[in-house]
């Protein structure tokens, strides 16, 4: 097989994951080299900011794609299919939290605390509790929340990501804003005040 | 905060409210959003919140180590090696294994050869022993076969008679060399 004449920079996504059916180790490095790092800004924020977890999620995602690539039907998208094996992990790791105990998710109807008295006028804290406040999201909304507006991906694909109707996702997507836009006015009255 | 804005009115307006502040917008688009969202305010509202989510969602985040992409090159050669599938010739062997196999394969010829004669026996046994002791379960077997045995003639030498007087009655002499014998034997026939 001649691989000399592969271009792997201009190639697609789908075409490296079929060359790394044929044991093409540039196309699976091309593969790493180009979602590597924002597969591992999904999973570290995902796994509650635990940069080992993150990285043990990662090398385990691309380990099944070396391991199912030859798996992978022709005239399906590779992004889709890549960040549903990472969140399936996810997934069966907040099961595991669930069970021991461990996790502390926050359902539809949870509550953000804001930094109250003086340092509620301060941006930045309000910022961190904010941000605090995602990571302790339960898994089905901080991934939308992280796929939409940290990946970047379409509503159709977050959808194919998580199992689920694009409905769901369109209603996940719309009560977190609405939630964040709240907190916001209430934010923005406060400052004002 | 208008109530009546539902997921797919925000489906549609999200990727426009990311770009768009509402002076930005077509004059069409600008009575659709009044429409849905309310008012300008709540309109600028929401496109704040999202720039807001945007920034949460930047955060810094440590860098990725190297040593995932290092374990999942070694995973790579670990799955794309041939795999043979008797273990000791799987090209994956140490070379130092292999030294070591070699030199005791040596050994073992020398041994062998200084017991002078090998007979066929000892040797197939010695190789079976070896091979049994040294490879790993299920992948030698040995099948045990009974014994052939070879019947064996053994022609033993009698003289004709124990009454015969002879000076040299030794069993198991042979006829021939016997000259007694040979003179009493005649002297019966004449």
């Amino acid at each position: 097989m001649n691989w000399r004449k592969r271009t792997y920079q201009s190639a697609s996504d789908e075409t490296l994951i079929q060359w790394v059916a044929q044991q093409d180790k540039r196309a699976f490095d091309t593969l790493y080299e180009r979602y590597a790092t924002p597969l591992y800004r999904y999973l570290y924020r995902l796994l509650w900011k635990n940069q080992a977890l993150a990285e043990d999620f990662l090398q385990d995602t691309f380990l099944r794609v070396l391991q199912a690539a030859n798996k992978f039907e022709a005239g399906k998208t590779f992004r889709p299919w890549l960040y549903s094996i990472a969140h399936n992990l996810c997934k069966n790791e907040y099961r595991r939290k669930a069970i021991r105990g461990e996790a502390v998710e926050l359902g539809e109807d949870m509550t953000w605390e804001r930094p109250k008295g003086a340092a509620t006028h301060d941006e930045d804290q309000w910022r961190a509790a904010l941000s605090e406040a995602v990571n302790g999201l339960s898994e089905a909304h901080k991934s939308v929340f992280l796929l939409r507006y940290e990946q970047n991906l379409e509503l159709a694909e977050i959808a194919e990501i998580l199992s689920v109707p694009l409905g769901t996702v369109k209603s996940r997507m719309f009560h977190l804003q609405k939630r964040l836009a709240k907190e916001l006015e209430a934010f923005q009255i406060l400052l004002e005040s | 905060m208008k109530d009546a804005l539902n997921p797919d009115q925000w489906a549609h307006w999200e990727p426009i409210i990311r770009t768009k502040s509402f002076t930005d917008l077509s004059s069409v688009d600008r009575k659709k959003a009044l429409s849905d969202f309310g008012s300008q305010a709540i309109y600028e509202r929401y496109r704040r919140s999202m720039k807001e989510t945007r920034l949460l969602a930047e955060e810094p985040i440590p860098p990725l180590r190297s040593e995932v992409k290092k374990s999942l090159d070694t995973a790579w050669a670990e799955q794309t090696q041939p795999q043979a599938k008797i273990w000791w010739l799987r090209p994956t062997l140490p070379s130092y294994q292999w030294a070591a196999a070699c030199i005791l394969f040596l050994l073992l010829g020398w041994s062998l050869r200084s017991i002078r004669p090998v007979a066929p026996q000892i040797v197939y046994e010695t190789v079976v022993d070896t091979l049994y002791h040294t490879l790993p379960p299920d992948t030698i077997r040995v099948v045990e076969v009974e014994r052939v045995e070879v019947p064996v003639r053994i022609v033993e030498y009698r003289p004709l008679a124990d009454s015969t007087p002879t000076s040299n009655t030794q069993p198991g002499r042979p006829l021939s060399d016997d000259p007694e014998l040979w003179q009493w034997m005649l002297s019966e026939t004449e």
